[in-house]
């Protein structure tokens, strides 16, 4: 198999790892929801740690997406 | 990636540290002591104030008391007074009405008094009348006089005996 | 299109060398005295009043100053008062970076991993000095969590240092690699509103859809601009308390 040829399937395969973040960010909001609407009065406070837990999260399929870019645009 | 470019890492970081090594300076020297002096000027001010209230609502609470004692004082004196004026009144209008009975009972006596007499006189009259009668009808029956004594005792007896018959 | 990456491209405007250290003025060091200017003149320019009751601006200003403020108070302690202006300061560079690099043609100085290593390298470096500081070899426990079974040490110690040793690279791989990502993805998108708007016809009136999702974009990325900042900044809070209370 050609280098190039490895390294836009190796592109592809990374992203798959966006999955896992898409899944952790689901299940982020859907428990600060569900929690939200038993104690709606304890929500907004709350919502700090949902902005955090959300970037946080979505940093790990940001990284996935980072190594895409490298395997796509760095010359080594 | 322009981002792993070894040849653009050295003058990025250099300036990082000139920009942000003045930031740092700007922000500790000159920002933040103003925002923070501004923040405790307000604390300060808020605390401030707010003894400055707490001391007027004391020297107001002083006041309404101090006023409050006034009033009730003024109120008790005029109590006093509205008493004694009552007292007064009721006495003079006591005594007014004791003198009005005395004259009233006076003068209800005088009037009975007069009244009795008038009574008895006016009787006397019609005795004196009535007995004159008779001694007229008796000396035209008769043709002769009767002593006006005697009459008068035959109508003093008649009427006493109309009187019993009445009663 | 035009390559996506471009925009992070570093040029030099002034080259210049001082004793072999290659300090040429380029977009990128521009863009940061950009940012120190505004930042400067924003935290600066709004307390010129030093209004006891704010205006809007000032209000602002304050407002930031409380929040990192809080930050700093709820995470690290009162311990953490003297790292106070560091991190109120690393905060708003950071949020200015990264907002200033949302206008559009604008040099984004936080989508470079040089930046922001240097900034999460100091920050580790910073708790370990600081930790062996103020608890001298007693910082090493740090690495044992309270209550571990003996039996389990060989196993855990290992993996508490891989991961304070990791701290770093994740704290400044996740500021470059989100300021990365929505550039390029906003690059992306306003390619296909070019390469569409120059197909014409039927293809043209297709390029507002980009473009409608481009704003949008613009929105999230504002969004994530500040959330970056902002857990940047927590996460600073967060490794300056192992080093200040030392306690898991």
């Amino acid at each position: 198999m050609e280098a190039e040829a490895a390294k836009l399937i190796g592109a592809g395969l990374a992203t798959v790892g966006m999955g896992g973040a898409g899944i952790g960010l689901g299940l982020i909001f859907g428990n600060y929801l569900s929690g939200a609407m038993r104690n709606p009065a304890a929500a907004d406070k709350q919502r700090g740690n949902l902005m955090f837990g959300f970037a946080v999260t979505e940093a790990l399929g940001i990284f996935s997406f980072l190594i895409a870019l490298m395997l796509l645009f760095v010359e080594l | 990636m322009p981002q792993f470019d070894p040849n653009v890492i050295e003058p990025q970081l250099v300036w990082l540290v000139i920009s942000f090594g003045l930031f740092y300076f700007l922000m500790a020297r000159l920002a933040l002591p103003r925002i923070s002096g501004v923040l405790q000027e307000r604390v300060e001010r808020v605390a401030d104030d707010l003894d400055q209230a707490e001391v007027l609502k004391r020297e107001s609470d002083e006041v309404r008391e101090a006023r409050e004692a006034t009033l009730a004082e003024a109120r008790a004196a005029a109590a006093r007074k509205v008493a004694e004026a009552t007292a007064r009144a009721r006495a003079d209008a006591e005594a007014s009405l004791a003198a009005l009975d005395a004259k009233l009972a006076q003068e209800t006596a005088t009037a009975t008094a007069r009244i009795a007499e008038e009574q008895a006189a006016a009787r006397r009259e019609i005795d004196r009348v009535a007995a004159e009668g008779c001694r007229e009808i008796v000396k035209k029956l008769v043709g002769e006089a009767v002593a006006a004594s005697v009459t008068h005792k035959a109508v003093e007896d008649a009427v006493a005996s109309l009187r019993r018959g009445e009663a | 299109m035009a390559n996506p990456l471009e925009q992070f491209e570093v040029v030099r405007a002034v080259p210049i060398e001082i004793a072999g250290i290659d300090a040429s003025i380029t977009n990128a060091s521009i863009w940061m005295l950009i940012v120190v200017t505004s930042m400067t003149l924003f935290l600066v320019g709004g307390m010129r009043r030093r209004a006891l009751v704010p205006g809007r601006w000032q209000s602002m200003v304050e407002l930031s100053y409380e929040f990192v403020a809080n930050m700093v108070r709820e995470n690290v302690g009162t311990g953490g008062r003297a790292y106070f202006p560091f991190v109120f300061t690393l905060f708003m560079f950071i949020l200015g970076a990264n907002v200033t690099g949302l206008i559009p043609g604008a040099f984004t100085v936080t989508s470079h991993l040089a930046v922001t290593f240097a900034f999460a390298a100091l920050i580790f470096l910073g708790v370990i000095v600081i930790g062996f500081a103020r608890h001298g070899l007693k910082f090493l426990t740090l690495f044992v969590a309270p209550g571990t079974p003996a039996a389990f040490l060989a196993l855990i110690v290992p993996l508490e240092v891989i991961s304070f040793c990791t701290r770093p690279i994740t704290h400044s791989v996740r500021l470059f690699a989100n300021m990365t990502a929505g550039h390029i993805l906003l690059k992306v998108f306003g390619g296909f509103i070019v390469s569409l708007g120059a197909a014409g016809g039927v293809l043209a009136a297709v390029g507002i859809f980009p473009l409608v999702f481009n704003v949008a974009l613009t929105a999230l990325e504002l969004l994530v601009a500040v959330i970056q900042a902002y857990v940047f900044a927590i996460l600073t809070c967060v490794y300056l308390n192992d080093a200040v209370n030392l306690s898991h």
